[in-house]
């Protein structure tokens, strides 16, 4: 880092982001935890009632938001704990793709599982 | 106790091969006066009256035999009342082993020289009294930097990070008149207060583990240094921009996992993270703004 910075490069976004993210999921984890395990218990969760509750068009779409905002959080935070060790050039570059297509292909199929559990 | 090498003669065993009684007598009268010497100083250490303290030094040197694999060196200092660790360390250097090797100056936690690792936390040697450690007390060189001697580390690293965020000022316009002094409020002096006590001792970036294991983070110091400059309200337009610029790279203030060990270590009780956190607002609250 002694060397004179050559370029703008802002993290500012993605830092704001992990913020909003966790405040979101903060409130929506609680509501899972509350509605899906303590309410009715796990035992009891089946096909049926998932279908039923995603039927609901505000239960979709904050599923849906859960979902984006798990993912983006989850990922970012490897990645930021992987910088955090000092992990540079192929490495890094190696980890910015294997967690960008893992974090993609879990919202594209997430969203697949949801439409096809709605019924849309 | 000593690290010293031991003394060997060298002198005569080549040259007179014939004196070889004499050369035997005066290695003999030699080895007598080193033994009394050992003996008269374990006496010593054995008189000291009243309470004594034992301290627990790294000792490390890769230039001298004896002394490349890194270990502890006991010594028994007398205890006063008042005594700091930087005073036992200087009693240690001044009465057994003339060899330990530390950085002091000013003794009045001013200078930001000697910052060791003592009991396991990193503290300034002149500053922490020994009455108020666990006995034994073990004194080690700054952890995640190398160590050049003893409890001497090397600093090039931390000065460089200080010296990345651009440590000085930059004003747009300088008062008129020759002798006008650069005027601040009273507000923003107290805002900025605290972030100018920095010593540069290195005990924060020592502490923290993201600068332990990302060399290129700036560290807790230097973005205090930043905060310092950045929200003086003389500094200019132009360099604070600059300088947010340089904060708010990858390995600026991002980094920072507000794990509080910077703030936990200051000998100054700098709220060194507050300062970094602070930073991250403005850096996202000046990116945000697209008016």
């Amino acid at each position: 880092m002694a060397e004179r910075y050559s370029s703008f490069r802002s993290g500012s976004t993605a830092w704001l982001l992990q913020r909003i993210t966790a405040a979101f999921l903060v409130v929506v984890l609680a509501f899972h935890f509350f509605n899906l395990h303590f309410v009715t218990h796990a035992a009891n969760i089946e096909f049926a009632g998932s279908q039923a509750r995603m039927q609901n068009v505000g239960y979709f779409v904050t599923m849906v938001l859960f979902l984006v905002t798990a993912t983006f959080h989850g990922v970012n935070g490897i990645y930021n704990a992987l910088v955090n060790q000092g992990i540079e050039g192929n490495a890094k570059r190696a980890a910015q793709v294997v967690l960008g297509v893992a974090g993609l292909l879990l919202v594209v199929q997430g969203i697949r599982v949801a439409i096809a559990l709605a019924g849309f | 106790m000593s690290t010293q090498t031991p003394d060997t003669e060298t002198e005569s065993e080549a040259e007179q091969p014939s004196s070889k009684p004499h050369h035997e007598r005066r290695l003999a009268e030699k080895r007598e006066r080193a033994e009394t010497k050992e003996a008269e100083r374990a006496a010593a250490a054995q008189e000291i009256k009243g309470e004594t303290v034992e301290l627990k030094v790294f000792r490390f040197d890769p230039e001298i035999e004896g002394k490349e694999e890194p270990r502890f060196d006991s010594f028994t200092i007398p205890f006063e009342k008042g005594m700091t660790v930087l005073d036992a360390l200087i009693y240690a250097r001044d009465q057994y082993d003339s060899s330990l090797t530390f950085r002091h100056s000013c003794r009045q936690a001013v200078c930001g020289s000697d910052a060791f690792f003592i009991n396991g936390r990193q503290q300034l040697g002149c500053q922490t009294q020994m009455a108020d450690l666990d006995w034994p007390v073990r004194v080690e060189p700054l952890p995640h930097q190398d160590v050049v001697k003893d409890l001497v580390v090397e600093m090039d690293h931390f000065y460089d990070q200080m010296e990345a965020v651009d440590p000085f000022f930059d004003p747009d316009d300088l008062p008129e008149g020759e002798l006008e002094e650069q005027r601040q409020s009273p507000e923003n002096r107290e805002n900025i207060k605290l972030s100018t006590r920095c010593i540069w001792c290195g005990a924060c970036m020592s502490s923290c583990n993201i600068a332990a294991g990302d060399n290129k983070y700036l560290g807790p110091a230097a973005i205090n240094k930043a905060y310092r400059f950045y929200m003086d309200e003389r500094e200019g337009e132009q360099k604070r921009q600059e300088r947010l610029e340089i904060i708010e790279q990858e390995h600026g203030v991002w980094r920072c996992q507000t794990q509080f060990s910077c703030t936990n270590v200051c000998p100054k009780d700098i709220p060194l993270t507050e300062h970094i956190q602070e930073l991250k607002r403005e850096a996202v609250k000046q990116n945000l703004k697209f008016w």
